[in-house]
């Protein structure tokens, strides 16, 4: 297969969980874009060694994670309070959606970093908390607790949300 | 394993809770709702997590790819020059031939299977069109009647718009193509789709659907469209 159309195939089978994760990595959609671009950028001029999908996925994701950490350093000092992000309307594009989802995107966005990564990676890329441990280099044990209390804090901010909404 | 160990455990990992949790899960009914219920909230999660990429990323990727743009920030620029750059520049173009060219209509018609059956038949107001034309080169000398769907693709080496217009017979889809030069119009009979590519002014116009050939729509283009290069 000629490597343009192999690097199209590549790019329709990793880019729409590789932007949702750049997305909720950064919480900024511009620069999510880059960071995608980016990283697809490296798997082109690399593509002669990459052998599987999946196997790129994962090199994808790290070349996200490491990129976005260069940036923060670059960007050095920013204060990470994550109230003073606003939550961008581009998350909430579908029309039709359950209210309860678009809630819950909020919920998530709010997370603090160490408890939404390791969700997300769990979540949506479907690491094990043993590859995720060894992807945020902590403990398997710390994972475990960080995903005990990113859910927890995500159903209780949903029960809040249905409390508001009937009173 | 008790069920506060249990549900401690569905609750950081629901896909793995192991053999013991499992015992657990069948002799306790309580624990079984609990994990009936973590994992329909894990579906939700999934569900709320995958944030659908911005449509043009792709094209974006695959024209950083072919070398001639790096990032979003510097895109917008590079889109706005590119198609007057491509007029005197050897493009990725010249390797594909014109006898291909309703071929790949086609296939880029699959590629885009989700605009042949639109979600929504809310017209693209005029600004919003006028917008993703100006950005690939292209301007209407008048206005256009029921676009529904206005984006940009990579087409062939180049960005092109890709537009859908609601016709009695369904959608129909509009590729307006600036540097594909045909000599005449060239007849696309398809799996069923049935259009034409007609040469306007120096480029072409694909106006391809499944009903019938909608005659309206091709003059309303070939007598509005402008090539900006």
């Amino acid at each position: 297969m000629p490597k343009h159309f192999q690097f199209e195939a590549l790019v329709r089978s990793v880019l729409p969980e590789l932007h949702s994760y750049a997305l909720w990595l950064s919480r900024d959609p511009h620069l999510a874009e880059d960071l995608v671009q980016e990283s697809l950028l490296r798997a082109w001029r690399s593509l002669h060694t990459l052998r599987e999908a999946g196997a790129a996925k994962s090199w994808l994701m790290m070349i996200i994670r490491r990129e976005h950490a260069r940036y923060y350093e670059r960007q050095r000092p920013v204060p990470m309070d994550i109230q003073a992000v606003d939550f961008p309307e581009a998350l909430l594009t579908h029309r039709d959606e359950d209210p309860e989802i678009a809630e819950l995107r909020r919920a998530i966005f709010e997370l603090a970093q160490d408890y939404r990564e390791p969700l997300v990676l769990q979540v949506l890329l479907g690491y094990s908390t043993k590859e995720i441990a060894e992807i945020m280099d902590v403990s398997q044990g710390a994972v475990l607790t960080r995903l005990f209390r990113a859910r927890k804090q995500l159903q209780k901010k949903l029960a809040t949300e249905d409390e508001i909404a009937q009173k | 394993m008790n069920c506060i160990d249990y549900r401690r455990l569905i609750t950081s990992d629901p896909s793995h809770v192991g053999a013991e949790g499992l015992r657990h899960r069948l002799a306790c009914s309580s624990c079984a709702s609990f994990a009936v219920e973590m994992q329909q909230f894990d579906t939700k999660l999934r569900q709320a997590m995958m944030i659908e990429p911005p449509r043009d990323l792709e094209s974006r990727v695959m024209l950083a790819a072919s070398g001639r743009s790096t990032t979003r920030r510097r895109w917008l620029a590079v889109a706005a020059t590119l198609v007057l750059a491509v007029g005197g520049v050897v493009t990725v173009l010249n390797s594909y031939s014109l006898e291909q060219l309703p071929d790949h209509v086609i296939k880029h018609l699959y590629h885009e299977a989700n605009l042949l059956v639109p979600v929504s038949t809310e017209l693209v107001p005029a600004p919003r069109l006028r917008q993703v034309l100006k950005r690939t080169g292209v301007e209407l000398s008048e206005d256009v009647d029921e676009v529904i769907h206005a984006g940009v693709c990579y087409f062939r080496g180049h960005l092109v718009p890709h537009l859908v217009v609601l016709s009695a017979d369904g959608p129909v889809t509009v590729m307006l193509l600036p540097d594909e030069k045909v000599d005449e119009t060239m007849p696309i009979d398809e799996d069923g789709f049935h259009g034409v590519i007609v040469p306007v002014k120096g480029g072409s116009i694909a106006i391809i659907g499944s009903g019938n050939y909608p005659e309206q729509i091709e003059r309303q283009f070939v007598q509005a469209v402008e090539w900006q290069t």
